[in-house]
């Protein structure tokens, strides 16, 4: 008989060689084949991004930073509709675990459909027949715990993208521990929202949950599609008790009286529970999930959010005006809701993956991650990087023209005139290279991350400074700028007005200044230039707008296309899309601010002398070389009351390459280190000019208020200072090489010009500052022909002699009727705002 | 001197091989387990807590004479039927079939418990003759064997009702059926089984079939659908190389990707993290181990007795090599744990007690 278990055996002999010679072959000899294609199922090679460095005010408080974000995406091939099912068995657990010991808390993430029976078995100790149901609720190994763990891988990946190893058991139960309690809390609320609706109804949670129970009976017939409509309608009326045909038609009003019965708040926290608990009523029309985000951060979500509020408004209630103030409900235009609607339709149909809401702050994760959560019902949970400046508010809104942004995808700067764009070399990264997303996943290059970016600017100076000139109310256009003298760096850039949407006014700026330029080409370039262009740009798509602009302006008469320039160059004046600190959106020329640098050129070059007097007689004709009669006036007479007549005389004497060289040497034209770029086509205009009418600050001679300020930084300190946004940009301040006798003279007559007979006598009042300054008006002529001006001050202070200057300054108000004298309350503001934001230095 | 009882002291008769290469599967499985379950320490504590169990009844097995214990066998076997019954009409519905029975909190598979009371019950059938050679003698063994199969196969659990086949076919063959009848009768019932195959199988199990036969060629929708878990556990497999990942390291059963990885396809995690090394001997090892169960029924007296050691060899021999053979594609897709390794609590509990009772057989030698 020992024969018949030698075959026995055998078999095993021979299956185990079959087995060994199998693997031989799988691990041997095709072991290449399978690590490729195990590569290849864990990701592939992937781009692991890098952060963009970081940009600091003077303090080091943070001005931008990369900030890990997310996006929500719907996949509509994943949408399952048995969440209530689901939702109170999480429910169960979360809710339970606000208490329990460390070892319930592992069973629920590791094997979720047990814990849910014991939990179940403890919170319901009188109801075993509910425990039983619960036990055909959530099968012990059934979806539930495959579903949690799919989604712990998702967020294993996030987490590794922000540098959170969560690899290993000890480290998701920190995450636990660290993010449990308020996800357990919000889960006890939807726990105790359903009991007290159970109890609404008349009856227990047991029985709500049993009859929920039975409801999965019929699940099979659920998957083929045929009551798909009446288990929806059956789940809002027994979890609600609402009789309701459907859930659109649970308005506003439904929803309040319910949470009012159920003794809670109609508030946007407490409808989050239904929204998350019942997100397949997205589908159905009744848009509760955006409800629950906590911003809005893209134009669908917007559109989704206007529309729940239409749905509420059905009932009248305030949720409509809530919402609608939210996303600025009345800006919605009615044909762009229903296109984005049918839009929607038809990606749902596609059944491609589309974005539900995009750059929530990560602090928005336990709204949608966890068992029971967004995870069951067809969302997706992406984690990315994205550009995030200070909040913008009124106030901050400068910094965002100082800046720039940079694009949600390449990560490059949008703007070229920014911080971002200047410096690139410095904050920009490179990403780096990683394989696979499994635990540990191989990271064959690390990313490089972009330096930090320390700026001159001191934020709460900055803010102070706004709030003294209240920029968010000004309607008319100024800029200010306060700038270190013995440097060059700049403590505060103000700009005004700053409009509303900045997407907005860029958009129409940049229309405006393509409409600028097509016009003066057909001006200096004739119609058939015009025509030929049209020619061209048809041929080709993408073009549009400039074809548009052609054809309206083609044939018009010139003095047609002169008057639209100027009304053009008005709105680019007057666009909030400007800083105009730093930015010039037209030519205006700073007036009489430069006649300092005429009387320091024409003392030390010795072309007029010290005590000569120069005879200035009243001239009505309005012609630049005009004056209003200042009798017998010397240099620093001529700067006290801005006698233009000995000016022109100097200007005369010292001819437009002196006096440009002069320019030269107080660094006019020279790039300010992340805000403007070096201005040869300045010193061209220039050339042209007659000397006296740059002696008096006219011609072609454009500055911008940041440079203005520069100067009068040198002026005050007897050393080129250029102005810089960036820390450690400043070099060491060469010396201007003046004959010091003339810079005090010149100092002396900016002295006067605060003090009674200057031109500024008016700001006399605004001692202790003690500041020596020069005003500037430039006039003009507006479109209505109207006589405009554009107010400058600038200057420093301290300027008593013997004083150190501690802070230089240049305001100007543009497009007003204003003198330059009229600027002069803009830097007492901002020096008192000075003295506020920093009381323990000495200023004065 | 104090005497010890006579049944500790005829523990010293135990098979030390036999012992010896148990102890090792079960090390291997608590190992494992432990790897399996880096994710969670559920799946480890678990098992051990089911290892004390079914270490504490072996032991009590073994202290009870054998014959005793076949003598019980129709009423356990009675009972199992009774509980295979009882699982389909009351049994909840999990992943589509009614397996587990809720007892003490707990999950109980009955069918896993059934292969246990049907061997016992077989090797009864034996104890009142010397031997059962002719078809119409060894014809109500084939039904005993058998009958569980309809049962569990409505349930349905192919993979476990087809278990039966080899253990009632080695129990016929150890109780000296002649040879011809046997291979003739088996060949007709094989073929007739091909043939119905085509009408029984459901569409799922045809496709699995199919990715099996070809592997090779399996397309993309293959790939994601029902040859998923068959691509994902052949490159689990091939990725092992020839010394493996390292325990607890294997990427692809890491990952996730291969579902059920510390149960029905445990020997996928076990060839991608120990390479080709580890799992050739380990499959040594599972050989060893039937060929040693041989041994010892070789080595015993009464029919009964090895026809027991027949059934034990050829019930954890038939399920290992089908759990390796899906594992590397030698077989369709079936849902079969690894005694001693797999994570089924039900399974490692009726693995040990198999084990325990041909232990008993080399204990209690010349007291039947």
């Amino acid at each position: 008989m020992t024969h018949r278990f030698t075959v026995i055996g055998v078999i095993a002999v021979l299956a185990a060689l079959a087995v060994i010679f199998r693997l031989h072959r799988l691990q041997v000899r095709e072991h290449e084949r399978w690590a490729d294609l195990a590569a290849d199922q864990q990701g592939g090679i992937s781009a692991l991004p890098g952060e963009r460095g970081r940009i600091l005010d003077c303090t080091g408080k943070v001005l931008a930073e990369d900030e890990a974000v997310l996006d929500v995406l719907v996949e509509p091939s994943t949408f399952r509709e048995q969440s209530l099912i689901h939702a109170l068995a999480d429910a169960l657990v979360l809710g339970t675990r606000a208490a329990p010991a460390a070892e319930v808390q592992w069973r629920c993430f590791t094997n979720p459909g047990k814990a849910v029976q014991e939990l179940a078995t403890a919170a319901f100790p009188d109801a075993p027949l509910l425990v039983e149901r619960m036990q055909t609720l959530v099968p012990p190994q059934g979806t539930l715990p495959r579903r949690m763990d799919e989604g712990s891988a998702r967020w294993k990946r996030c987490f590794r993208l922000l540098g959170v190893a969560v690899p290993d058991p000890t480290a998701r139960a920190a995450w636990l521990e660290r993010e449990g309690p308020g996800l357990a809390a919000r889960c006890a609320e939807e726990l105790r929202l359903l009991s007290e609706l159970a109890r609404l109804r008349g009856a227990d949670l047991p029985a709500l949950l049993g009859e929920l129970a039975e409801l999965t009976q019929r699940e099979e017939i659920w998957k083929q599609g045929q009551v798909r409509r009446e288990l929806r309608e059956a789940a809002a009326l027994d979890a609600f008790g609402v009789p309701a045909p459907g859930w659109r038609e649970l308005g506003g009003a439904a929803w309040r009286e319910i949470l009012s019965r159920a003794g809670l708040p109609f508030t946007e926290e407490a409808d989050a529970a239904h929204a998350a608990a019942s997100a397949d009523a997205w589908l159905s029309g009744c848009i509760v999930l955006p409800f629950s985000l906590p911003a809005v951060s893209s134009e669908a979500d917007a559109v989704e959010l206007a529309r729940g509020a239409q749905l509420f408004a059905q009932d009248g209630d305030a949720a409509l005006d809530h919402w609608a103030a939210t996303v600025g409900l009345a800006a919605m235009d009615p044909e762009l809701l229903r296109r984005r609607e049918r839009d929607l339709g038809a990606r749902w149909r596609r059944g491609r993956s589309f974005p539900c809401a995009t750059a929530l702050p990560l602090a928005a994760r336990t709204l949608f991650v966890g068992p029971g959560r967004l995870e069951r019902t067809g969302f997706r949970i992406e984690c990315r990087l994205t550009r995030r400046a200070l909040p913008e508010t009124a106030e901050t809104r400068t910094l965002g023209l100082l800046l720039g942004a940079v694009a949600r995808k390449t990560g490059e700067p949008i703007m070229a005139r920014s911080v971002e764009a200047d410096r690139n070399d410095i904050l920009r990264s490179a990403p780096g290279v990683v394989a696979g997303g499994v635990p540990g996943g191989l990271v064959i290059e690390a990313p490089r991350h972009g330096r930090e970016l320390r700026l001159t600017l001191d934020w709460a100076l900055q803010q102070g400074v706004e709030q003294a000139l209240d920029v968010a109310h000004a309607r008319e256009p100024m800029a200010l700028v306060l700038m270190d003298p013995a440097t060059g760096a700049i403590r505060a850039l103000v700009t005004a007005p700053l409009g509303g949407n900045r997407a907005d006014a860029y958009r129409k700026r940049l229309e405006l200044e393509e409409e600028r330029t097509l016009l003066r080409r057909i001006l200096g370039r004739g119609d058939g230039w015009a025509r030929q262009r049209l020619l061209s740009l048809r041929a080709a798509p993408g073009h549009e707008s400039e074809c548009g602009l052609i054809e309206r302006w083609q044939g018009a008469a010139p003095a047609s296309l002169r008057q639209r320039l100027d009304v053009v160059g008005e709105s680019l004046a007057m666009s909030p899309a400007f800083h105009r600190a730093v930015d010039i959106p037209e030519h205006l020329p700073p007036g009489s601010v430069f006649k300092a640098l005429t009387v320091l050129a024409a003392l030390d070059q010795g072309k007029m002398q010290e005590d000569a007097a120069v005879v200035c007689e009243h001239t009505s004709e309005r012609t630049f070389l005009r004056c209003k009669g200042h009798g017998h006036v010397a240099a620093r007479g001529a700067l006290k009351v801005s006698c233009n007549a000995w000016c022109y005389e100097a200007g005369a004497r010292l001819g437009s390459r002196t006096l440009i060289d002069w320019y030269r040497r107080f660094g006019l034209g020279e790039p300010v280190p992340g805000l403007l770029g070096r201005d040869e086509r300045l010193f061209q205009d220039l050339a042209a000019d007659d000397a006296r009418a740059l002696a008096i600050g006219g011609g072609s001679l454009r500055v911008a208020p940041v440079r203005a300020a520069a100067i009068a930084a040198s002026l005050a300190t007897g050393r080129r200072v250029l102005a810089t946004l960036v820390s450690g940009d400043g070099k060491a301040l060469p010396a201007l090489g003046v004959r010091p006798a003339a810079l005090d003279l010149v100092r002396l007559g900016m002295r006067d010009v605060v003090r009674p007979g200057g031109t500024a006598a008016a700001v006399a009042g605004l001692q202790p500052f003690r500041m020596a300054a020069k005003t500037g008006t430039a006039d003009y002529e507006a479109s209505s022909g109207e006589r405009l001006n554009q107010a400058w001050f600038v200057g420093w202070a301290p300027a008593d002699p013997g004083e150190t200057p501690r802070i230089a300054f240049a305001a100007v108000r543009a497009h007003t009727h204003d003198k330059g004298a009229d600027a002069a309350p803009l830097v007492a503001a901002a020096l008192e705002a000075l003295v506020r934001v920093h009381p323990e230095e000495r200023w004065w | 001197m104090v005497r010890l009882p006579e049944p500790i002291r005829r523990l010293g008769n135990l098979d030390a091989p036999l012992l010896l290469a148990g102890g090792l599967l079960l090390l291997l499985g608590w190992l494992m387990q432990g790897a399996a379950g880096r994710g969670g320490e559920e799946l480890a504590t678990s098992w051990e807590r089911w290892l004390l169990l079914g270490g504490a009844v072996s032991f009590l097995l073994l202290l009870l004479p054998l014959p005793r214990v076949l003598s019980m066998a129709p009423v356990f076997y009675g009972v199992g039927l009774g509980m295979l019954v009882l699982v389909k009409v009351a049994g909840p519905v999990i992943n589509g079939s009614q397996r587990w029975l809720p007892l003490l909190g707990r999950g109980l598979q009955p069918s896993e418990f059934m292969k246990l009371f049907t061997l016992l019950m077989l090797a009864q059938l034996y104890r009142a003759q010397r031997a059962r050679a002719e078809f119409h003698e060894w014809l109500p063994v084939l039904v005993v064997g058998l009958l569980p199969t309809g049962l569990i196969l409505v349930q349905p659990d192919l993979g476990t009702s087809l278990m039966f086949v080899p253990l009632t076919l080695a129990v016929i063959i150890a109780g000296g059926a002649r040879w011809k009848p046997l291979l003739f009768s088996t060949a007709a019932a094989a073929l007739a089984l091909f043939l119905a195959g085509g009408m029984l199988l459901e569409p799922y199990q045809k496709e699995r079939i199919a990715s099996t036969i070809n592997i090779e060629n399996m397309s993309a929708s293959q790939r994601s659908g029902a040859g998923y878990q068959l691509a994902q556990s052949l490159t689990a497999v091939g990725n092992g190389g020839l010394f493996g990942h390292g325990l607890g390291e294997g990427p692809c059963v890491q990952s996730g990707r291969l579902p059920y990885h510390h149960n029905d396809f445990i020997f996928a995690e076990i060839a991608e993290e120990t390479g080709f090394v580890g799992s050739a001997l380990f499959v040594l090892l599972e050989m060893a181990f039937v060929l040693l169960i041989c041994r010892v029924g070789a080595a015993a007296r009464p029919l009964s007795a090895r026809t027991l050691c027949a059934g034990a060899a050829a019930l954890l021999g038939a399920q290992a090599f089908a759990h390796m053979a899906v594992t590397v594609a030698l077989a369709p897709t079936k849902g079969l744990p690894l005694p001693f390794i797999s994570a089924g609590g039900s399974s490692l509990l009726v693995s040990m007690l198999v084990l325990a009772l041909v232990q008993g057989v080399s204990v209690q030698r010349g007291r039947w």
